[in-house]
């Protein structure tokens, strides 16, 4: 697959602003360029996206959200297949009541249908039931091979899923398109008269949140920390300003001063984890231990997409990047500092510039997300309803034999 | 200091020399306390020098180093003054048909006032006026002119070799022997005390890391990174944002103080409570360096009743990135409030040590040392 290859690298190279929407946006033309083959064509396509997925997720593994949208589509194909699956057992059962002459020939078939129905079962799109933990066939982690019934049943099926999927995979990125307008339509429950709020940094979604607050006329204030090295609460209060919200810019060590007079902090994730956990531009957990201290509710709004299956092992290192230096010293001014002659030979003058912080659960009041309002400690919950346990770890599985 | 009782700062502007410029965007909840562009300033001052003859002129340009920011720090800004204050004693002659006591302790005042409207006083400085006045008042009439300038000019000597740098120095004393090898040290900002007992260990050959944390506008903490990395020390440059990645890897925290006040909270730059609370969050020991002088009866327990707010337009530019400047233009919009606050209150919680002159003490153990040593016993 000539083309998508040639897709997926120009999309590498500008992974940088890589977005979920784009990454959604590149599976689907992955998705629509493969050739499927007539048997097991679920496992095709999972094979396919995961070879993209691998080298997206090598490509920045602290861009979480790739990582979400791979598991996502993968987890949209095999709902898919699972649903066409059972719509086309439902079929085969009916046929076989309706077709009594025909027993024998039918009988194998039924009896293969039903080992399907039962290994699709026990996969972790469905809760287990005793049904499925009373049955003896081994679990199988590819897709439930689909009996032969008629060539012509095959090609409208193989035809069928790969719509399916691109329809569900559109429904996807509408989804991440209008996330801000549902989070933002919770702002009225949680956003009364003469509030202050206080935010770090910026964030599309804290915007839209408090403009949908201001458009019903609630009356609310809004101190924003500026966010070194970063300085994007620079652009976060020029967009209040514009839209007539009182704000007020406070340098990030004067937080711990103000919070005192706070009665919300509204923030933005980058990625929140299984764990409840949220992984935030960087002096987020200064923000968040502060809130802890004065009792102020932490409220962190982050789309779906931004919800990751991954547990944080050591995050403030494993899931963190670090930045250059020149934001924070000007080279010219220190390099006399950068003498690489003393001693043990390396130079005295260190300096550290991490992009992200962690913010573990116990420090997060609420998470609103496109879904609704929820505690901390159901976002695993939330990790069901999108992915299946296969894909955490994206890597083609090697094909013994070959 | 009631700044927003409009007759009181009529009189105020009436009487004052520096005429201070109205900020423009004022932030509500500082509406108590004065809110002056400070950049302004200096131009009309330095044309209004040879006009100011009520004003002793080492007074007055240590007025102009203040309103610059050249002179930053407690400890430096105390001793600026006092010496600017002996000279002006020294020049000082009593007119006739006066008492000594009484007018140069009203000399002294106008003097005062003039610093307050450059940059309202710190709390070191506050209480070596109140020393110096005490002093004043306690000259007998009988005492002749040239004998009583020579009696308060070795006792301001005093003052500051006592106060400041003997207790400096025992305070250098102490802390390091909380240092051991291997130590990683944290320290945020720069503060004198902090620096003198970083350079000391390294002179008595303790092997140790430091990480400086620095914060926005007035990058201290740069300045004492190029003088400890030229003495050689292994220094970490950070800013206080990142300050719960490298928490991980230290081992104890030295902090400076403008001031502990009695109910044992701690008193300085802003940014000194995020420090403090995450330390205190990670379990790591929370050491404060402040000279005794420093101790004051008052009590606060917010930083906001009692504050001090620089200049508004430095957190709207920012040095070195010209493509930050998304507030250019600020003042005219009338939604838009920058804040720049220059201290803040640290609870007692967060700090397990104050290291002093008088030792090594607990925060609840302040109010003790202001009321056994308090004045009149304090200086001996």
């Amino acid at each position: 697959m000539p083309d998508t290859q040639a897709l997926v690298m120009t999309f590498l190279t500008s992974l940088k602003n890589a977005t979920a929407r784009q990454t959604a946006e590149l599976l689907r033309s992955v998705i629509s360029q493969q050739r499927v083959p007539y048997t097991n064509q679920a496992g095709a396509l999972i094979d396919a996206v995961k070879a993209v997925g691998e080298q997206l997720i090598a490509a920045n593994p602290v861009e979480l959200a790739v990582g979400n949208i791979v598991r996502r589509v993968l987890h949209i194909i095999r709902e898919e297949d699972l649903s066409l699956t059972t719509a086309a057992i439902g079929e085969l059962n009916l046929s076989a009541v309706s077709d009594d002459e025909n027993d024998d020939d039918r009988d194998g078939n039924t009896t293969l249908s039903a080992a399907a129905v039962a290994a699709a079962a026990r996969s972790t799109l469905r809760p287990p039931s005793l049904q499925t933990l009373l049955e003896d066939t081994p679990v199988s982690a590819a897709v439930p091979q689909t009996s032969s019934s008629g060539a012509a049943d095959k090609s409208s099926r193989s035809r069928k899923l790969k719509h399916d999927v691109i329809e569900a995979v559109n429904e996807l990125i509408q989804d991440i398109v209008t996330c801000h307008e549902q989070i933002a339509e919770q702002a009225v429950e949680h956003i009364h008269q003469n509030e202050v709020i206080l935010t770090l940094g910026s964030s599309r979604t804290v915007s839209e949140f408090l403009f949908a607050a201001k458009e019903k006329k609630r009356s609310f204030r809004v101190f924003v920390a500026e966010g070194a090295p970063r300085y994007q609460g620079h652009l976060l209060a020029k967009e209040l300003v514009a839209r007539g919200l009182q704000t007020t810019l406070i340098t990030d060590s004067a937080v711990f001063a103000m919070i005192s007079r706070v009665n919300m902090v509204i923030v933005g994730a980058h990625a929140v984890m299984a764990n409840g956990g949220v992984i935030a531009p960087v002096g987020m957990n200064l923000v968040a231990l502060a809130a802890q201290k004065h009792a102020v509710p932490f409220v962190v709004l982050a789309g779906s997409h931004k919800l990751c299956p991954l547990y944080p092992h050591n995050p403030e290192v494993l899931l963190n990047e670090l930045r250059s230096p020149s934001e924070l010293l000007d080279f010219g001014e220190f390099s006399d500092c950068m003498d690489f002659g003393s001693g043990s030979g390396s130079p005295l003058l260190h300096v550290v510039n991490p992009a992200f912080d962690y913010v573990p659960p116990k420090l997060v009041s609420l998470f609103i997300t496109d879904a609704g309002g929820h505690n901390p400690s159901y976002m695993y919950r939330l990790i069901a309803d999108y992915y299946s346990a296969d894909d955490l770890v994206v890597q083609r599985r090697a094909i013994a034999g070959n | 200091m009631q700044y927003d009782d409009k007759s009181r700062v009529q009189k105020l502007k009436k009487r004052s020399v520096v005429k201070p410029t109205e900020a423009r965007n004022r932030v509500e909840l500082f509406r108590h306390l004065p809110q002056y562009e400070h950049g302004t300033q200096l131009p009309v001052l330095q044309s209004k020098f040879f006009q100011l003859d009520t004003l002793h002129p080492a007074v007055y340009k240590v007025g102009l180093q203040y309103l610059s920011g050249d002179i930053c720090g407690g400890n430096a800004r105390c001793i600026a003054m006092l010496q600017a204050f002996q000279e002006a004693i020294r020049d000082y002659s009593t007119p006739p048909a006066k008492t000594l006591s009484r007018d140069l302790t009203a000399k002294i005042s106008s003097y005062v006032s003039f610093l307050i409207d450059c940059r309202p006083l710190s709390v070191s400085m506050g209480n070596a006026i109140r020393f110096l006045k005490s002093q004043i008042a306690k000259i007998p009439i009988s005492l002749s002119e040239s004998e009583a300038k020579a009696t308060l000019h070795s006792d301001i000597e005093r003052f500051i070799n006592e106060k400041i740098i003997l207790a400096d120095r025992v305070i250098v004393k102490h802390a390091v022997t909380k240092i051991r090898d291997g130590d990683v040290l944290l320290t945020y900002g720069s503060s004198s005390a902090v620096e003198m007992i970083l350079q000391h260990a390294h002179e008595l050959g303790k092997q140790f890391r430091v990480v400086i944390v620095d914060s926005r506008p007035k990058h201290e903490g740069k300045l004492l990174l190029r003088r400890l990395v030229r003495k050689g020390l292994s220094c970490t440059y950070t800013h206080i944002n990142a300050i719960s990645y490298i928490m991980h890897e230290v081992t104890r925290v030295f902090l400076g103080a403008s001031s502990v006040l009695s109910n044992g909270t701690v008193y300085s730059r802003v940014g000194t409570a995020c420090v403090a609370m995450v330390a205190y969050g990670f379990h790591i020991p929370v050491l404060v360096c402040c000279e005794a002088y420093k101790f004051h009866e008052r009590v606060q327990l917010d930083s906001i009743c009692s504050n001090e707010l620089g200049d508004p337009d430095s957190i709207s530019k920012v040095p070195g990135r010209e493509d930050i400047n998304h507030l250019d233009g600020w003042d005219k919009s009338e939604n838009l409030q920058l804040l720049n606050l220059i201290y803040d209150a640290t609870p007692s919680d967060y700090v397990s040590l104050i290291i002093t002159d008088y030792g090594m003490i607990p925060p609840t153990s302040v109010p003790v040392i202001v009321r056994e040593y308090g004045r009149g016993q304090l200086w001996i």
